[in-house]
């Protein structure tokens, strides 16, 4: 067995004792002093995966840095439903993405509502990240780099509206397909962040579908195509 | 003082059909300024549809 899969055995077999103690709030210090090593846990890659997470449980104690490799997987699947960022206000703890390196599938199939601010502008691989997040419906910032490479990131993303960019979205390209819902200002958030390739002689694409594009003017299109990229 | 025109070319897929340039799809698509139509090429529905299943397996089971 993987130790990635040891860890998931594990995380289950920890969030089955802690969720379904009667004396609840007595084991809740032992168990995530445990859990997160005293706030110094690193590695949160499969950390809280799994529907065996959920609403009575998922109350992390400690602010969370994620190791470079420690951000894959961390959420996968997690049933813990509603706002991501308001727990973590409610708990007074932060995530911390900033040292993220590999993402793979780090929200895949969650049942968050709301997911606070992502740094992932060291990111080499944001593969699948939110993939399949059928209720996901805002993403407050993600903050990146030309280099991040998105990659079927924003798949199944049905609900999403609201998502904002901050940095320079670049080489790799974005498609956001699947998110007919988003705003005008999540639109323009993104054509915002385009890095301008007019000069270069290449072409990316954005694709954000029919219904996104119907919410655009022909000039805030433009914006877009006059800076090398195609709109599909 | 210079004036110039810009202009949004616009490719429309025919009906049953989707446009592709091998990785993005749409039945509508504004090309940058660094594109071609020759970049583009129609399939249709049903080998679109195929496509996106054949996506969201290997979203599945990756």
């Amino acid at each position: 067995m993987k130790i990635a899969e040891k860890l998931s055995v594990i995380c289950e077999n920890f969030a089955q004792i802690y969720g379904s103690s009667e004396s609840e709030d007595a084991y809740y210090d032992t168990f995530w002093d445990a859990y997160q090593d005293g706030g110094k846990r690193p590695d949160y890659a499969y950390a809280f995966r799994g529907a065996y997470w959920n609403n009575a449980n998922f109350k992390p104690k400690y602010s969370i840095v994620f190791a470079s490799y420690g951000v894959s997987n961390a959420f996968e699947n997690c049933g813990y439903e509603g706002d991501l960022a308001a727990l973590c206000n409610q708990q007074g703890i932060t995530l911390d993405f900033s040292n993220g390196v590999e993402f793979s599938r780090t929200f895949y199939g969650t049942k968050f509502t709301r997911i606070g601010t992502i740094d992932a502008r060291k990111a080499t691989r944001f593969y699948y990240v939110f993939c399949y997040s059928y209720g996901l419906k805002t993403i407050d910032k993600i903050v990146v780099a030309e280099t991040t490479p998105f990659e079927k990131s924003f798949q199944g993303l049905k609900a999403l509206e609201e998502i904002r960019f901050d940095g320079v979205i670049g080489q790799n390209g974005l498609n956001l397909n699947d998110s007919p819902l988003l705003s005008h200002e999540s639109l323009m958030s993104i054509i915002g962040a385009l890095k301008d390739y007019a000069g270069s002689g290449t072409t990316y694409t954005l694709t954000l579908g029919a219904t996104n594009l119907a919410k655009l003017t022909d000039a805030e299109k433009l914006i877009a195509t006059q800076k090398g990229w195609t709109l599909a | 003082m210079t004036m110039t025109t810009v202009e949004l070319k616009k490719l429309e897929a025919s009906d049953g059909m989707v446009l592709t340039n091998g990785e993005a799809y749409g039945k509508v698509i504004y090309l940058g300024v660094n594109d071609s139509p020759d970049n583009w090429r129609e399939i249709t529905d049903a080998e679109y549809a195929e496509i996106l299943a054949s996506e969201e397996a290997k979203c599945a089971r990756t």
